[in-house]
């Protein structure tokens, strides 16, 4: 009799505690604590370039923001529906050539140009996802890759376009004209502002697609497509729509960076480098997570950035061996990314209470 | 002009025939566990290493280190099927493409290793094959690419042979066909993924060393040639090793026809558009399910 009383009372405190748990999780989970230090976070990461200016320190935050976001954005069609694109570097190309051509052609300001390269790349993925979104897994990915490539080969070889003097191999120089109107800036910090702004965004829009019943069909159309369909889902609309806001935000990136280094060619802008960077980030951070792909970001390219300077010379590649083992490391104990961690320590905590009976 | 295109037809097609040979390997894969093996253009790079150092390092005749290649071959992709297995038996379930991801990963870490360890140049090897070419009315053919022919056309035979003749072979195609059916009758699973996989990549290995009289060694020298051949697996059908041949020279011909009309580039184009026609077409490839 009094062992069944205790055994209840075990019982009542694990559920305590994790309900208690659950109760102040939010979008920024955790309890009050948390919620204050990530105030105190944002806080900081807003005043930093007031007190830091050394350009190595921020061109490595610039670029951390920025492998943040385009992978942020990666991940609304990555992870939220679950197609993995290995080709999504030809829509920071189109997002970096239209603008770039636009403003050294026509003297469009790169501000339009950035939302003009926004929605062509979605016009693309339009085009590429109506024969590709049929296929699934594996064929899916190859087509990516194909359509990405083949982008890429184009803008080698070609040299101009009509009016577009694209240049081929040689690349583009965005010209120099200093100002806001021009989207260009003497000091590093504006960018850096520019390219937290987008982040926010880009997190804001995941975060309610989630919440929308996109979100909801999305998930089902990545956990089991068959049953979805079966279940009346238009599945086909729910990953193209996915595929179009993730390949237009990816086109903004594309502007961004073409104005932050003034220079646009294929090796950089293009290929298939930075369509596999695009994806580790949200593999090791967590794909599921909003803030996954920032996590992955944030351990992964400033350890890369460093040791590409660092080590230079005979060691390059030394990053990408880095990426290479982050990803293996990630699949094979990390399955929900950094993100899951949380999961995991919450699961381990309910189950050794259970175990204390 | 007739005969230029004649010329580069015919090296079109034994270049294709050597594409069909990286791509075997990776069609058992793909038929055997519907394993995406990401890192078959790694392996077929190191073993064109490996024979690097085996002739400079340790001065034996390239002709002599092939016996060494093809263990060393088997044991890197049994390895690898080694590495592999706790993630496609726990993705089994979920069926997601975690497996591909992973051999990415692990192409990653090969590929740049190995640019680290040898450095980005170039290497060649110079064999009795080297820039021979003989000439037929005309046409100059590159004796390398002729002999790298023939020898695919034979372990193309001896891969038929194994797979419909040999116990294991037959073992091979039991679990592509109906993976319970085959651990009903006790197939043991794991050991023909094992085994797969490393005649997968003994396979591309003897493929990396066919194309050194005629080829360069570099770090991504792999990728272009995984590329193609994922591209064929798909074209010629999956499990479908006459597909694999067939579809292996119909991408040498259309490369070699772009480069006569374009460019390189745009050859490498066509080779994809291909591509992409054949998987909104046909998805299932010329020659479909069969691993025959």
């Amino acid at each position: 009799m009094r062992r069944r009383i205790n055994h209840h009372r075990e019982t009542d405190t694990a559920n305590e505690t994790s309900g208690r748990l659950q109760r102040y999780s939010g979008v920024l989970g955790g309890t009050g604590i948390s919620r204050l230090i990530t105030a105190i976070l944002i806080i900081v990461v807003l005043v930093i370039p007031v007190f830091v200016k050394n350009p190595f320190i921020l061109h490595l935050l610039i670029v951390t923001v920025f492998y943040a976001y385009i992978s942020s954005s990666w991940n609304i069609v990555g992870g939220l529906a679950g197609q993995i694109s290995l080709g999504h570097s030809v829509y920071v190309g189109i997002g970096a050539y239209t603008s770039t051509l636009l403003y050294s052609v026509y003297g469009v300001s790169p501000w339009i140009g950035m939302l003009a390269g926004g929605i062509l790349a979605a016009i693309v993925s339009l085009i590429i996802s109506y024969p590709c979104l049929r296929l699934q897994g594996v064929y899916y990915t190859l087509a990516t890759i194909a359509f990405a490539e083949t982008f890429r080969l184009f803008i080698f070889a070609t040299e101009r376009i009509g009016p577009f003097h694209i240049k081929a191999a040689q690349g583009l120089l965005v010209p120099l004209r200093i100002g806001f109107i021009n989207y260009q800036f003497v000091s590093k910090a504006p960018y850096y502002y520019i390219i937290l702004v987008l982040l926010a965004v880009v997190l804001t829009v995941t975060h309610v697609i989630k919440k929308t019943k996109l979100g909801f069909y999305l998930v089902a159309v990545r956990e089991n497509q068959s049953v979805a369909q079966a279940l009346g889902i238009n599945t086909t609309t729910r990953k193209i729509t996915a595929a179009a806001i993730s390949a237009f935000f990816t086109g903004i990136g594309g502007t961004f960076f073409a104005q932050y280094i003034l220079m646009v060619d294929p090796f950089t802008i293009l290929g298939i480098m930075l369509s596999v960077t695009m994806v580790i980030m949200p593999i090791v951070g967590g794909v599921y997570s909003t803030f996954g792909p920032l996590l992955g970001t944030l351990i992964l390219v400033p350890i890369s950035e460093l040791t590409t300077s660092f080590l230079g010379g005979r060691f390059i590649g030394f990053n990408v061996v880095l990426y290479g083992i982050a990803i293996v490391v990630a699949i094979y104990f990390l399955p929900q990314g950094l993100a899951g961690i949380g999961e995991i320590i919450r699961t381990r905590r309910v189950r050794t209470m259970d175990a204390e009976k | 002009m007739g005969l230029l295109v004649v010329q580069n037809l015919i090296a079109g097609v034994l270049i294709g025939c050597v594409y069909g040979l990286v791509s075997v390997g990776l069609s058992l894969l793909f038929g055997v566990m519907k394993f995406v093996n990401f890192a078959h253009g790694a392996v077929m790079m190191l073993s064109m290493y490996f024979m690097l150092i085996v002739v400079r390092l340790m001065k034996i005749d390239p002709f002599i280190g092939i016996i060494f290649v093809l263990p060393a071959s088997f044991f890197v992709g049994y390895i690898l099927a080694v590495v592999c297995e706790p993630i496609v038996i726990r993705e089994r379930k979920t069926g997601s493409h975690t497996a591909l991801l992973l051999t990415l990963g692990l192409s990653l870490i090969i590929t740049n290793g190995a640019q680290i360890v040898f450095g980005p140049e170039f290497y060649n090897i110079e064999t009795v094959l080297s820039g021979q070419t003989i000439v037929l009315s005309g046409v100059i053919i590159n004796v390398g690419k002729l002999v790298a022919a023939g020898i695919t056309m034979v372990i193309f035979c001896l891969v038929f042979i194994f797979l419909k003749f040999t116990d294991l072979g037959r073992a091979v195609r039991a679990v592509s066909q109906d993976m319970d059916s085959a651990l009903l009758m006790g197939v043991g699973e794991r050991q023909i993924f094992r085994i797969g996989f490393g005649i997968s990549t003994s396979i591309v290995g003897i493929a990396g060393i066919l194309i050194l009289p005629f080829y360069s060694i570099y770090p991504t020298v792999g990728d272009v040639f995984q590329l193609k051949a994922f591209i064929i697996v798909i074209l010629g059908g999956l499990g479908s090793i006459m597909g694999t041949l067939i579809g292996g020279l119909i991408i040498g011909v259309v490369e070699a026809l772009g480069a006569t009309a374009f460019n390189a580039s745009y050859a490498q184009m066509c080779v994809f558009a291909v591509f992409l026609i054949i998987l909104v077409l046909k998805p299932k490839g010329l020659f479909g399910k069969e691993l025959t």
